[in-house]
């Protein structure tokens, strides 16, 4: 029983909990125990919570027994966090040299909120230094392994996160997406992953890479999970002049109203310019295949043109590199993090902190970044890019207004590859965020769905796109595609 | 769209970075760089006239914050963050 | 050499007044103990975020307002990047593109006369911190006290063609901010401050020379001398046949020049794009309405009001209207007794003379507006002497008491009853007889002499005008 605590979704640990099936120190208990059994090998975390978690969990079960029906919604269930995303009092490396003994003095407001809801935090996990990278092997900390093949990449930025997930050391996880950094891990490791709306959770506390994109946003094994921890994430923040002032809708209970409900009159939209040349054939026939079954449950499918797609990663390489160039500035050895030992003047300070903080693909996009900002590149680069941005965002605003409630598409052109696999060549690393980036860039919430399994055995999600703050869309179309999908998202919990 | 990036260039952005990049390191990144530069300069094919650019996804605007005070973060919470905290300041080597 | 004429243009950075920063919520405040406010927003730790100051936008559209310019509907705020270790997050926010305010003006006065001074822009940025250098090691600290700190930049037009038009916008343009109350205009402690930009060019040559920048030039007369030494200087290079040099200089106030800052390798290159964290400001014709039914009335205005309803001269006129605090104090001096002339000659002459020797503020004037106007009161209704009244003046500065309760309790009354007068006359007159011989033999000076001696003998409180009469009458019998 106790090994299987770890395979039951967050809604049914709640169940148990509040049932008195089991106690939250058994349940963190148990993660901590899997965390220890195989976490070395997947390096999926930088730092475990051990102590901390266990006395949460105490803290928590004196809060079960004394007042059990006002205990918040999470409490007692294990959650791990991304190390972008600050943690008071516990190290945030950001998996970079550059952070590597930062202990920050406040927390993200997506890690108080989940607190303040009674989570545990467990552990802090690995993923791209500064959020750079779709493999997770852009860790100063070492690369993340697939738990469904150990030669595989987990997806990056947010592998550690969505391994957590799949390998059963935490009930859900909080990651950040830029370009596709939750969809992409989620769809390698047969997880559930939700980018929301820009502006729905807060990105104060998260350490920033591009400040237009950047979004929180969990990994979990149901979409049940991923309704009821997004509901207590979300909402204005005072502290983030981005976050929107929406009401948080429960996404939780109004999942489960859809549930009862046919989607007859859900028009779903299928994009002809995500099925591209180079897409994977299993990929492509499991979107199909999702498809035809939301067909089967009522809904109608709509093919839709999307005409701006494929100018979404040149787009997203220009913008984002020049908010990372920007965000990373102040990184320079003077009020925090790391700095050179041996440095004789001002520029020394600068360069060589930098040069040595930095790992190669972070260079490489802050030269980037810092090239389309400069004056002779301007207009041609960074300029150029926002006005493209302006046609993508208009592609989705026509598509939904005139043809579809929610857009289903693959989520990246292949399944997870091999460690090591794409090193050589940035450009073909860039090229698995072509169909994550144009959500990211429209500012709407995106989902990966776990579907199927390849051939090799390996997952294949698939995405839904919906209208922005239109995340109940999302859910109730992705828990239809749960209920047919031909993976178990805790075979390696 | 701009020429092709050379191995000056590199330096001059480097500067502007302030990242310290060798002879060896400068040689790949002249090869990725122009690599990156060529791919994203595709977007030159679009046609942008009368478009407006997007800099923020979503149309708010005014968002603020009232003229209040909140306590200060305490120099202890500074020295521990800090590399180099000399008790009244940052310590850096000396400024020109 | 007369035929080259200067052309200046000012970039003042004026620091707003706010209790809190501009998108931090720690204190702003100056004099404190090093790094005593700060907090992750203005330490640019990872994962902060700007959020606006309201009260700042509301600052920066007065100084708009009360400098003519336009206020615009969208303003922007862009990053703007160079390394610096004041300079936390490795950018600067500031505005580029779309500033606040655009096209303003101001009239100042010279010599010459009126001459309009045009304003390019006025845009809101944050202020960097501060090192010092340590003499002891090859270091520097690292001060973000002021780092956050709000400013407006305020640039004209390159309009100014003299040291005195600059040194007379630049005093416009501090009066104006400490009138709003949006800025101190401390230039001492470099809450205002100065960089100059100035260029020659032969008299009818339409394009501009080479421009070369003073920095932080933080006093009235060190701008304007920093512009006669530049003058020179660039004449003095141009007569050898050589190049002005496009560079950034310093005044140097112990050597009475400018010179050159140490060169940076390589250009600076800002690279300025909005900054994704702020939504843009909008600020529309309710808003702007609201601010400007706001605004005190500007110098300008006062000054003017002092000359047609108070009818005072030009020089009263502008010595109260200098400042804001000293107007209204006056102003409701003249409420509570309607004697704008006196009260006027008082506040300019024993007020301001007894403030300046003990170093106080006008802000720290311990005598106030009603009591002054009740001892010039007392002054109109001769109650007591103007001799008295400042005896009076003396111990309400001192005491912060009322000139009622001072009169009171030291029986300054004047002394207007006739009888009593006479007899201290004659009491006087019987005792010195010679210089009653003297003054009935034509000695008309002499008066002074009884004169004195009827004041000493009622302690000063003799109502002098009356004392005369009688002396006179009495004396030539």
């Amino acid at each position: 029983m106790a090994m299987e605590l770890n395979k039951l979704s967050a809604v049914q640990m709640r169940e148990g909990l509040l049932s008195g099936d089991f106690s939250a120190v058994e349940l963190t208990k148990t993660h901590l125990e899997k965390i220890e059994s195989s976490s070395k090998e997947l390096n999926n975390f930088i730092t475990v919570c051990s102590k901390e978690a266990t006395d949460a969990a105490n803290k928590a079960d004196s809060l079960l027994k004394k007042d059990k029906s006002n205990c918040p919604k999470l409490t007692g269930i294990p959650i791990a966090v991304k190390d972008m995303l600050l943690t008071k009092g516990i190290r945030t490396t950001c998996s970079s040299n550059m952070l590597k003994d930062f202990i920050p003095p406040y927390s993200s407001t997506a890690v108080e909120k989940a607190e303040a809801n009674g989570a545990i935090l467990i552990g802090k996990t690995n993923h791209d230094e500064f959020g750079m990278g779709t493999s997770n092997e852009n860790s100063y900390f070492g690369p993340v392994k697939n738990p469904w093949n150990l030669e595989r990449v987990p997806g990056g930025s947010s592998g550690g996160s969505a391994v957590s997930i799949a390998a059963g050391h935490a009930a859900f996880s909080l990651a950040t997406d830029t370009g596709g950094s939750i969809r992409q891990p989620a769809s390698y490791t047969g997880v559930v992953g939700i980018k929301p709306t820009y502006g729905r959770v807060s990105r104060y506390g998260v350490i920033a890479f591009a400040s237009s994109l950047d979004q929180v946003g969990p990994h979990t094994r149901t979409v049940e999970d991923a309704a009821l921890i997004l509901e207590a994430i979300s909402g204005k923040d005072s502290n983030d002049s981005t976050s929107i002032d929406l009401p948080v809708p429960d996404f939780l209970k109004d999942l489960r109203v859809a549930k009862e409900q046919s989607l007859a009159g859900l028009k779903v939209g299928l994009p002809k310019e995500y099925f591209i040349e180079g897409l994977d054939k299993e990929v492509e026939e499991s979107t199909r295949r999702a498809a035809k079954e939301l067909e089967k449950e009522g809904a109608e499918l709509v093919e839709i043109s999307l005409p701006h797609t494929s100018a979404a990663l040149p787009v997203y390489y220009i913008l984002a590199p020049a908010e990372a160039s920007s965000n990373l500035a102040r990184y320079d050895g003077v009020r925090y993090g790391h700095r050179a030992a041996k440095i004789s003047n001002l520029s020394e300070l600068y360069e060589k902190t930098r040069s040595e903080g930095f790992g190669a693909e972070v260079k490489r996009r802050i030269l980037i970044g810092s090239y389309v900002l400069s004056s002779g590149s301007y207009d041609a680069f960074y300029h150029k890019a926002q006005q493209v941005r302006t046609l993508i965002i208009d592609d989705f605003k026509s598509a939904f207004q005139n043809s579809c409630d929610v857009i289903l598409a693959p989520v990246c052109p292949s399944t997870a590859f091999k460690i090591g696999g794409l090193v050589k060549s940035p450009l073909k690393m860039y090229l698995q965020d072509a169909l994550t980036t144009p959500a990211s860039l429209a500012g709407l919430p995106g989902m990966s769905v776990p579907f199927s399994t390849d051939s090799n055995n390996l997952p294949i999600g698939v995405q839904l796109i919906a209208p922005a703050f239109k995340e109940d869309i999302l859910f109730k179309t992705a828990e239809r595609l749960e209920r047919v999908a031909t993976i178990d998202t805790s075979i390696h919990c | 769209m701009p020429t092709e990036i050379t191995k000056e260039d590199i330096a001059k952005i480097a500067q502007l970075a302030r990242l310290e990049v060798s002879d060896s390191e400068a040689d790949d990144l002249v090869e990725d760089l122009n690599g990156i530069v060529n791919y994203v300069a595709k977007l030159s094919d679009i046609s942008t006239v009368g478009v407006s650019a997007t800099t923020h996804v979503h149309d708010s605007h005014n968002i603020f914050r009232e003229d209040i005070r909140r306590d200060s973060l305490k120099t202890k919470e500074l020295e521990k963050m800090a590399p180099d905290f000399s008790g009244s300041g940052f310590r850096v080597p000396k400024v020109i | 050499m007369p035929q080259f004429e200067t052309v200046i243009g000012l970039e003042v950075h004026a620091q707003l007044d706010t209790d809190s920063k501009i998108f931090a919520y720690s204190a702003v405040s100056s004099g404190d103990s090093p790094n005593s406010h700060t907090d992750p927003v203005t330490l640019g730790l990872p994962g902060c975020l700007p959020v606006l100051n309201r009260r700042v936008v509301e600052f920066a559209i007065k100084a708009g307002l009360a400098t003519n310019c336009s206020i615009q509907s969208e303003s922007v705020f862009a990053r703007k990047h160079y390394h610096y270790p004041d300079l936390p997050k490795g950018y600067q926010i500031s505005q580029f593109d779309k500033p606040i305010c655009l096209d303003g003006h101001l009239n100042v006065q010279t010599e010459a006369g009126e001459k309009k001074i045009g304003i390019t822009r006025i845009h809101l940025e944050e202020d960097a911190g501060k090192s010092t250098h340590l003499e002891t090691e090859d270091s520097s600290l690292v001060d973000l006290n002021r780092a956050g700190v709000p400013l407006i930049e305020i640039v004209s037009e390159p309009d100014i063609r003299s040291a005195e038009e600059a040194g007379a916008y630049v005093r416009q343009l501090r009066q104006i901010v400490r009138y709003l109350g949006v800025c101190d205009g401390d230039m001492e402690k470099g809450n205002l401050r100065c960089d100059v930009n100035i260029s020659i060019r032969p008299i009818g040559e339409e394009k501009l020379g080479t421009k070369v920048e003073i920095k932080n030039v933080n006093s009235f007369r060190f701008v304007e001398r920093a512009i006669e030494y530049e003058e020179q200087r660039q004449q003095a290079q141009l007569d050898q046949g050589e190049e002005i040099v496009q560079e950034t200089r310093l005044w140097d106030e112990q050597r009475g020049a400018t010179r050159s800052m140490r060169s940076k390798e390589f250009a600076e290159d800002y690279r300025y794009f909005p900054d994704p964290d702020l939504p843009i400001v909008k600020v529309d014709q309710a808003w702007i309405k609201k601010v400007k039914d706001s605004l005190p009335e500007l110098p300008k205005e006062v000054f003017k009001r002092f000359q047609d309803i108070y009818k005072l001269d030009e020089y009263l006129s502008e010595r109260l209207s200098e400042e804001r605090y000293v107007a209204s104090y006056f102003d409701e001096a003249v409420a509570r007794h309607n004697n704008p002339q006196l009260l006027a000659n008082w506040i300019c002459t024993e007020l301001f003379g007894r403030l300046n020797k003990e170093n106080k503020e006008m802000t720290d004037c311990p005598v106030s507006p009603a009591h002054l106007a009740e001892l010039v009161e007392l002054i109109d209704k001769k109650t007591i002497s103007g001799k008295i009244a400042k005896s009076v003046f003396d111990e309400m500065f001192k005491t912060g008491s009322s000139p009622a309760s001072i009169v009171e309790k030291q029986g300054l009354k004047q002394i207007s009853n006739s009888d009593e007068l006479e007899s201290v006359i004659d009491e006087i007159i019987s005792a010195n007889a010679s210089q009653v011989e003297e003054f009935r033999a034509g000695k008309d000076k002499v008066l002074g002499f009884f004169v004195g001696q009827v004041m000493k003998a009622t302690k000063g409180k003799a109502n002098p005008q009356m004392v005369n009469e009688m002396l006179n009458k009495k004396l030539k019998g």
